[in-house]
């Protein structure tokens, strides 16, 4: 399946945007993983921005840097929605299962509303006034690959008659504590992809398939950043990432159950900048 | 002429609807097809007064005694939790396990997919891990937790997939209320594209302390049974279910085996979905019904159908005033004249991420034995509505459903079932 990449977010410890991102991956800029900001500035409703956790609050500023004036073709609220994370909210469970442990069990009811997988993105709904298919998938440690995916299965498929693209936003959290020792994720780590079935204004275009031969995970170079991959399971888009910033034509191998996904990926004109 | 239009509608065909060759439910009104259906016929609700656990609330639940007794096979005794052991419960009834076995033989263990809804997972095994003394203690869970397993939403399908020993595309969906509808088009969307050649949809929801305390805090729990579409209703009851649906593309060879299989049972296909988001509120539906009236009409338009196609109508039918309300309204938008409409919830309760592929079985047992099921537990129906919510269970022939599902976050979806390919 063809996939046409428009423009890409993402928010992770040392990278606040795509531009610093194409910085490190280029190594025009040395990484360091400085913690991501503890407020993320995102375009959320007053109410829903009182309201927002963690997880929604990385997995909006990712998505909203999606949009980009570049993309004037539609807005990015026309766009399928495809949210994926392998957790979820597990702080906000934590905290419910803290109040289900006290007397009278005061579970408050923005917190429950919260605890749905689904909660970014029927905050990114709200936020940017999307009214199109919206889903929320998990597949475990396989999750971005699934992600990537379903999205590129949406785009494809004859159900999307008009033609619209996909915003596919990434996302996971660290664990609260009592979870930590059974989930290793280290690092705050979310990525939005804006896909789409055209090649204007595109910055890569991506042959996705699922490869039924096992070929060794496409690793990264840089120690930091693959420290990086392996500390939060949708960091396994960097190597994809770093091909699409530094503008290689090269296929990329990403974990997908017993077979992998592959992409093959080639550098358009946009990305020449 | 009549007649006439009613022969095209009935030659009608559409290219990429798929046959639910084989399906299973587990429920609070029983194990398995026969059960439902019977309880169905007989009007008797699986809704019973609050035992579950310690829970301290005034309510009423869907609960399903035989879960607590089922064990897991040894191999995948890390997986022992409430929704993954009411789905192996649900897996051993109508012959489901032996249909699996031949599906994988038919297609291979790559090409058939897993595509299941959840909203609760196992986090019952969380909860119930942070009530113990030793967390309280030392902030640790026990040994017998396993996150990625029993909590991890993915691991409904994880344990599906290891038991039948599965290698293809698998992935949960989990949008509230809506999961187990949505599951139907991502399958339909894979095996459209040849990423799987049938897939294994369904829903499994589970009874927790966060959704039984979590409704309660948004004020949504009815204090008796819940009754849908009544003037005097209070809110839902909260079910637990496991409903599976062996889906394929309808070639004759398949499509005779089923026949075989199911006792010559009328075939039923998926023939259409839709899909739509409110973009208004988090725990509200739009007021209006926008969001729900909009995947309807997507569902229709995929199915290539009108309104006047459609014989019935399973509501998402909650039993709170918000949703009743609002669904009425967008059916009112949808059809010329009122629908024969009912929930199912007063059976079973609101099950949650089960309820689409619930009402999807229930919505394919309406077109098999031709009978439209009455509101359950519906005193008096609520005169604002329009729609024609049936106070009498009505045998008749019925051709094709809609099945509403709407869930939190503003996540809508409606599947169009039919006897027709």
């Amino acid at each position: 399946m063809i996939v046409y990449l428009k423009s890409v977010g993402i928010v992770a410890p040392g990278i606040a945007n795509w531009h610093e991102a194409i910085n490190v991956f280029t190594q025009t800029k040395q990484y360091f993983p400085t913690p991501v900001e503890k407020k993320l500035a995102t375009i959320l409703p007053p109410n829903e921005r009182r309201r927002a956790t963690r997880v929604t609050q990385l997995a909006m500023y990712a998505a909203q840097q999606a949009d980009t004036p570049e993309q004037n073709d539609s807005s990015l609220n026309q766009c399928l929605q495809v949210f994926c994370s392998s957790n979820g909210d597990i702080t906000t469970f934590h905290q419910i299962s803290q109040a289900l442990a006290m007397d009278g069990r005061p579970v408050s009811p923005t917190r429950f509303h919260n605890s749905v997988h689904n909660a970014p993105a029927g905050y990114w709904s709200i936020a940017s006034q999307s009214k199109t298919p919206s889903t929320s998938i998990t597949a475990y440690s396989d999750s971005f690959s699934t992600g990537l995916l379903e999205a590129a299965v949406q785009l494809n498929a004859s159900d999307n008659k008009q033609h619209r693209d996909c915003l596919l936003v990434c996302y996971d959290e660290i664990p609260a504590e009592p979870f930590q020792p059974q989930i290793q994720i280290t690092a705050e780590f979310a990525c939005a992809l804006r896909l789409s079935l055209n090649s204007d204004n595109a910055l890569a275009c991506m042959n996705i398939q699922i490869d039924h031969q096992c070929q060794p995970l496409t690793a990264l170079s840089d120690p930091a950043i693959e420290q990086l991959r392996q500390a939060n399971p949708q960091a396994v888009a960097l190597p994809l990432l770093n091909a699409i910033a530094r503008q290689d034509n090269k296929k990329i191998l990403l974990p997908y159950f017993e077979q992998g996904l592959e992409i093959s990926l080639s550098a358009l004109a946009a990305n020449q900048e | 002429m009549t007649k006439q239009n009613h022969n095209q509608k009935k030659t009608r065909t559409n290219s990429a609807a798929l046959l639910l060759s084989h399906f299973t439910l587990t429920t609070a009104i029983g194990c398995g097809i026969k059960e439902n259906l019977e309880a169905l016929k007989n009007e008797t609700t699986g809704l019973r007064s609050n035992d579950f656990l310690d829970v301290d609330l005034e309510t009423y639940i869907g609960r399903v005694s035989a879960i607590e007794e089922q064990q897991l096979p040894a191999a995948l005794s890390d997986y022992q939790c409430r929704n993954n052991q009411l789905a192996y419960l649900a897996l051993q009834q109508d012959d489901f396990n032996s249909v699996i076995e031949q599906a994988k033989n038919r297609y291979g263990a790559h090409r058939l997919g897993i595509f299941l809804g959840t909203s609760t997972s196992g986090i019952l095994s969380s909860e119930l891990a942070y009530q113990t003394e030793s967390f309280r203690s030392t902030g640790q869970l026990p040994d017998t937790f396993h996150f990625r397993e029993q909590h991890n939403s993915f691991s409904i399908a994880e344990f599906v997939r290891n038991l039948y020993q599965l290698k293809g595309p698998a992935q949960v969906v989990s949008t509230a209320c809506s999961s187990s509808a949505k599951v139907f088009a991502c399958a339909a969307r894979y095996i459209e594209l040849g990423l799987c050649d049938a897939a294994i949809v369904g829903g499994v929801d589970s009874l927790c302390l966060t959704t039984l305390y979590g409704f309660n805090s948004l004020e949504l729990v009815a204090k008796e049974v819940c009754r849908p579409a009544d003037e005097n209703r209070q809110g839902l009851s909260i079910g637990e279910a496991a409903a599976f649906i062996l889906l394929e593309k309808p070639d004759p060879l398949s499509a005779q085996s089923t026949k075989d299989r199911s006792n010559q049972q009328t075939p039923v296909y998926l023939q259409g979905y839709g899909e739509s988001s409110d973009a208004y509120h988090m725990s509200s539906p739009h007021p209006e019904g926008l969001g729900a009236l909009q995947a309807m009409q997507e569902a229709l338009q995929s199915a290539d159908l009108t309104a006047s196609d459609i014989d019935y109508v399973n509501l998402h039918g909650t039993a709170t005033a918000m949703n009743d309300q609002m669904e009425d309204k967008a059916l009112a938008q949808l059809f010329s004249k009122p629908i024969s409409c009912s929930s199912t919830k007063g059976w079973t309760g609101h099950t949650l991420g089960a309820s689409g592929a619930v009402e999807a079985i229930y919505s394919a047992l309406c077109i098999q034995y031709n009978f439209m099921p009455k509101s359950l537990n519906t005193l008096c129906v609520d005169p604002a509505l329009t729609q024609n919510i049936l106070d009498q269970t009505q045998y008749s022939t019925v051709n094709t459903v809609a099945s509403n599902s709407f869930g939190f976050g503003g996540n809508n979806c409606c599947l169009i079932l039919g006897e027709q390919v």
